[in-house]
């Protein structure tokens, strides 16, 4: 079991994760809808892992990566995104995310994706 | 803890004591590693180090100090050069901490930067070994350089990445790549960085090989003898070897000889010189399996096209070394099998498309050490043996299998004489076939076999023992004479009675060994007495052998010990004689012949 936030601004994405998270025996600490709150969710809770979206309202997916990882070089970010945002992507791994899923995503997909991140290290 | 202040004042006390301690230990240590005292007095400095490091919070700092010391309590009695030249730096860094920590007294908040700029990380990074790593990257183009990226993210977790191709600049932008090659240095044992590795996403093959330490080059001279290549013939060394067996001989004899302490030691000191050099002779004559596969990549890409097939070719494990003269024996058996898979295996790209396989055939090329055995699989991804063709033209040559004809031994008749000669394209036709390949390898006394699924593909599987491993041997007596025989070849030995023989001649008997009879060759006749052995009431010792096709008894006078030691081939003045294939030195270091239970008709 792990601590999970999510970080998405699709009500309906987040919905779907939590579920599956909470199924596959996960607990979802928080969830946020931008990335400032994600920054400060991730502050307070300190998550095992993050899922991450990249275009969101203010302050983006990847400044909330940057603010994370600086101070929280081992945080496991999942980065969840849709295809046609390679460049970004990209980006979000230079900034120090693990790894990433390509939206529309299976939950089996993020799942697998957050056990790697888990178990990876 | 934003603000919190440190009483700095009674740890800086402690630490400088325990630095005024550790200056002089390292001064003795450099010019004695094993003076006692000093390492007591490091091993107890070093804890209480670490414990004040920890109690600020230098997280960094205090590992470093934690694994150094975990190196002195290993080396115990005697600290090794590396280990000294750690405990250097160690001081240094931790004075100049100390002078800082003086001058700024930081305030909790700036223990970070300070452990970060504190230097002890780049040694902490120095005890990890480095790493060659080949990463497979599996998907599609756009999406590959992002992939890679979240490897590299993984990786550094557990590694410091030092080199990588394509460079993490140009992941960043996109690259066009296939393999992640990287050069990393980490703690962690090669096992586990492939295991951790493989279970990334999006990882096909992986190949992770340490890389061997490199002597710095400090000045030109050095640096030129590196350059420079001499060529020496194989037997030269072997020479020399066989006179460093010989000279070792007799200081192994001196040792029963010198009663004085010193003089034990010096005779100590002498063997361990010899080890070194036979080890340096040991990796003179060995290549990397790279040798001989290097130039076997672009020969797939020109063969395939030839024949109007795409495939490519990776080589894992090229870091197992093989005895120069054996590699040479490889050669033809490995072009050969490859030959065979790009004719037979590896698939047009249309039929390959069809079977949703990729476009691209794939070879790979696997070498392992396992215990005393080197084993090379050549695989390919092709669509498998034919079985129907291949009993089509053992028919043709006269060899006829019955119906019920495992897949197995379908398989097996590739290795016939004439059966895998010709084909339609001529590429593998080129070659003595699948049996001249097992021909070559049986000279070394390795051997091939075959297994193949169909649509997934065919591999070989090349083996034969590694001649500078160590092997168990028994060790016994015929007719007076000492030998010896492997001990992986023997199944059982059993103490029996000449009068539960069965006998057929002086020299031939049967025995009855779980439910069959067992044929029985009594050594002290084949070696040349006719004794009448059935009247002999004294128990004697019958070895289960594995013999050329199937288990055989050989009988003995008597057991004397079980050796491990390493084979050396035969003299070749003795060549002639099939019944041996090796010597090895007893325990009173006299030459004892090996018997090759093979041999035995």
């Amino acid at each position: 079991m792990a601590r999970i936030l999510i970080v998405d601004d699709s009500n309906y994405l987040r919905a779907t994760l939590r579920t599956a998270f909470e199924k596959a025996g996960h607990e979802v600490v928080a969830e946020a809808d931008n990335g400032e709150d994600a920054v400060e969710q991730y502050a307070k809770h300190r998550p095992d892992a993050c899922t991450m979206d990249i275009v969101m309202p203010k302050g983006n997916g990847l400044q909330a990566i940057t603010q994370i990882m600086e101070f929280d070089p081992d945080a496991r970010i999942i980065v969840i995104t849709a295809l046609g945002h390679e460049p970004m992507i990209r980006k979000a791994l230079s900034f120090g995310a693990l790894n990433f899923v390509i939206k529309p995503a299976e939950t089996e997909e993020v799942l697998q994706a957050v056990d790697g991140v888990l178990s990876g290290m | 803890m934003s603000g919190n202040t440190i009483n700095w004042d009674p740890w800086l006390d402690d630490i400088e004591r325990s630095l005024e301690m550790m200056g002089p230990a390292i001064e003795v240590l450099k010019t004695n590693s094993s003076d006692m005292k000093s390492i007591e007095d490091m091993k107890v400095v070093l804890h209480s180090v670490k414990g004040l490091m920890d109690s600020v919070g230098l997280k960094t700092s205090t590992q470093t100090v934690f694994q150094i010391e975990e190196n002195v309590h290993q080396e115990m009695d005697s600290l090794s050069g590396e280990t000294i030249s750690q405990l250097e730096k160690v001081f240094a860094r931790l004075s100049d901490l100390v002078k800082t920590i003086q001058k700024n007294k930081p305030s909790a908040d700036g223990i970070l930067d300070l452990d970060k700029s504190s230097g002890f990380e780049a040694i902490l990074v120095t005890f990890g070994k480095e790493y060659h790593i080949e990463i497979e990257v599996k998907a599609e183009k756009s999406l590959r350089s992002a992939r890679a990226l979240s490897i590299l993210n993984s990786i550094k977790r557990f590694s410091v990445i030092k080199e990588s191709t394509p460079a993490e600049e140009d992941l960043y932008l996109d690259a066009n790549f296939d393999f992640l090659i990287l050069e990393v240095t980490s703690r962690d044992h090669l096992e586990d960085i492939q295991k951790r590795i493989s279970t990334l996403p999006s990882v096909g093959n992986v190949l992770v090989e340490e890389v061997a330490a490199k002597e710095e080059v400090t000045d030109t001279i050095e640096g030129l003898d590196q350059s420079i290549t001499i060529r020496v013939p194989l037997i030269n060394i072997r020479a020399v070897e066989n006179g460093l067996a010989t000279l070792s001989t007799h200081v192994e004899a001196l040792k029963s000889e010198v009663i004085s302490t010193k003089g034990i030691e010096e005779l100590v000191g002498i063997e361990r010189a010899f080890e070194r050099i036979q080890g340096d002779l040991r990796k003179m004559r060995k290549v990397p399996l790279d040798s001989i596969t290097s130039s076997l990549p672009v020969m797939v890409k020109r063969l395939s096209k030839e024949v109007g097939k795409d495939a490519e070719l990776l080589v894992q494990g090229r870091f197992v070394t093989l005895d120069r003269a054996l590699a040479n024996y490889l050669v033809d058996p490995i072009t050969q099998i490859i030959r065979n898979s790009i004719s037979h295996g590896i698939e047009p790209m249309k039929d390959r498309r069809k079977a949703r396989k990729p476009p691209v055939g794939r070879l790979i090329i696997n070498a392992s050490l396992e215990r005393d055995k080197i084993r090379i699989k050549v695989s390919d991804d092709g669509k498998g043996i034919d079985k129907e063709a291949l009993l089509a033209k053992a028919k043709e040559l006269g060899i006829n299998k019955g119906k019920n004809v495992s897949d197995q031994e379908v398989f097996n008749l590739i290795f016939e004489r004439g059966i895998s000669t010709a084909t339609a394209d001529g590429l593998s036709g080129r070659g003595v076939g699948m049996f001249g390949a097992k021909e070559r390898l049986s000279q070394i006394g390795g051997s091939i076999t075959v297994e193949s699924t169909p649509e997934k593909g065919t591999t070989f599987i090349i083996e034969f023992s590694d001649p500078d491993a160590l092997s168990k041997n028994l060790i016994f007596n015929i007719n007076k004479g000492t030998y010896a025989i492997p001990s992986s070849e023997v199944e059982e030995i059993i103490i029996i009675k000449p009068k539960e023989l069965v006998f057929q001649s002086n020299t031939k008997a049967e025995y009855y060994y779980k439910n069959k009879l067992l044929p029985v060759t009594v050594m002290k006749n084949l070696m040349g007495n006719d004794t009448d052995i059935r009247k002999d009431k004294d128990s004697k010792i019958l070895l289960v052998c594995r013999g050329k096709t199937s288990l055989i008894g050989i009988l003995v006078d008597n057991l004397l010990d079980e050796r491990l030691v390493n084979i050396r081939p035969l003299n070749p003045l003795l060549q002639s004689y099939e019944l041996f294939n090796g010597t090895l030195t007893g325990r009173e270091r006299e030459v004892i012949l090996v018997i090759n239970p093979a041999s035995i008709k």
